[in-house]
């Protein structure tokens, strides 16, 4: 394919590695940008530019920050005593976009995986201690994904927690909320027996 | 001969997954007939996937796939038999080992039965908490069979003579058991009682343990040839963690 200009073909080439974008879509991008958006185009480019050079690790949670610390961290009226495990910023986002949880949060980024080699030294476990030390911890909710992998993860960090002597709790999980019984798979059903709840008195 | 490429409701456990494109899954996995066997799984990441929560390891699964090329295609996955009590902590990671194990050595479409028994004996011991130690010695020695690399616990490698309870050997990997007395240098002496108990699955002596762990790490690493097993390095990763609080 030599009929396009070479700096074109690159920018094509660019967008194709994005997630969940094909030839088409990144053809239908370049050619966006390019058909009189130029300043969308440069408001791009400089963002990535920007976000690049400035955006880091949270020295506390390990969220992505533009400061030493991300601005869930810095706020003070969140609950210092309560932390929540998670394995990615956007499972982050997606509790935070709750608005139910008032606490912090460490993002592990990733998940246990021995056979891929993952363990407590590239989940950064000692940054994770190091918090557990400072004493104002009471409580661990681990929200790490309900699979093999983010179990395995959750009961590795709750031991861990257990010798600092914080409490260790595990999101529920089980038939999802506005579902039908009937179509939930067997295993969730499975799980969502195992962890059932007593409603109304004992 | 028409329908030859097509599996269905195959006892398999699932040993790896990883990611293939933005909604589907490479899964490798142990099955009871055509041994390892890589499936893609389409759409396996989508919200509403029907094979989302089956597609974990350690789950007794039934599943069909069809396909000619080394790479087939799932069709169905479903839960097959007695849901297991979840694994946990150590024994956990014995097996994932296994898994890594499984993935490291076994060939490809080859059929392994009796090791994919052992594998859902030893995932049933897991289960119950059973000693790790003996579960993962036994599916080592007859994984190591099974491939073809048996270690001999009935002869001396030299003389071919029995093993004899009271006289002592060395251990060398590429051989198997030599008489102490063809080799003086070796530091590892192992028993010949020893190596009787072993070879009869008879791990209830402490001894015996420890022998069996040091000749199954060499055999290992001997046949690994310079690979490094990951989830070994992860299990040392969190001892080194306990250890320091």
């Amino acid at each position: 394919m030599k009929k396009f200009s070479p700096i074109l073909q690159d920018l094509i080439e660019a967008f194709k590695q994005l997630p969940g974008i094909g030839v088409k879509s990144a053809q239908r991008i370049v050619f966006y940008l390019l058909q009189g958006n130029t300043d969308k185009a440069l408001f791009l480019a400089e963002t990535i530019q920007n976000s690049l050079v400035s955006i880091q690790e949270c020295k506390i949670c390990r969220m992505y920050s533009e400061e030493e610390l991300c601005e869930i961290c810095k706020d003070t009226k969140r609950d210092q005593s309560l932390l929540c495990i998670v394995e990615s910023p956007a499972d982050l986002m997606a509790l935070e976009n709750t608005m139910q949880f008032n606490g912090r949060y460490f993002v592990l980024m990733g998940h246990l995986s021995p056979i891929d080699g993952i363990g407590p030294d590239e989940l950064k476990i000692n940054q994770l201690k190091e918090l557990f030390d400072l004493n104002t911890i009471n409580e661990v909710i681990l929200a790490t994904s309900p699979t093999v992998d983010g179990e395995a993860t959750a009961a590795y960090i709750a031991s861990v927690a257990g010798k600092f002597d914080i409490k260790a709790t595990r999101i529920a999980y089980g038939v999802p909320f506005g579902g039908e019984i009937e179509y939930v798979d067997s295993n969730t059903l499975i799980q969502a027996m195992l962890n059932r709840n007593t409603i109304g008195k004992q | 001969m028409a329908r030859k490429d097509i599996v269905e409701h195959e006892p398999s456990y699932l040993m790896h997954q990883m990611p293939y494109s933005e909604t589907s899954q490479i899964v490798r996995i142990f099955s009871q007939n055509y041994g390892r066997v890589d499936l893609i799984a389409k759409g396996s990441k989508r919200p509403k996937s029907k094979f989302r929560s089956f597609l974990q390891p350690f789950l007794p699964l039934q599943l069909s796939w069809s396909g000619k090329s080394q790479l087939k295609t799932l069709r169905q996955a479903e839960i097959h038999g007695q849901y297991l009590a979840r694994i946990q902590g150590k024994h956990l990671l014995s097996a994932y080992y296994l898994n890594e194990l499984i993935l490291s050595f076994l060939r490809m479409e080859d059929p392994y039965q009796n090791l994919f028994a052992l594998y859902a004996s030893a995932l049933h011991g897991f289960s119950e908490s059973n000693p790790i130690e003996p579960i993962l010695r036994q599916f080592e020695i007859l994984m190591l069979a099974e491939i073809g690399y048996a270690i001999n616990f009935e002869t001396e490698a030299l003389s071919q003579k029995p093993i004899e309870a009271d006289l002592d050997y060395v251990f060398i990997a590429e051989q198997g058991f030599v008489s102490k007395r063809n080799h003086n240098s070796s530091p590892f002496v192992v028993k010949g009682q020893v190596i009787q108990a072993i070879n009869q699955g008879n791990f209830s002596d402490q001894e015996t343990l420890v022998c069996a762990k040091k000749i199954l790490r060499w055999s290992i690493q001997y046949h690994l040839d310079g690979k490094e097993l990951k989830s070994k390095k992860v299990f040392k990763a969190i001892e080194r963690q306990d250890g320091s609080k």
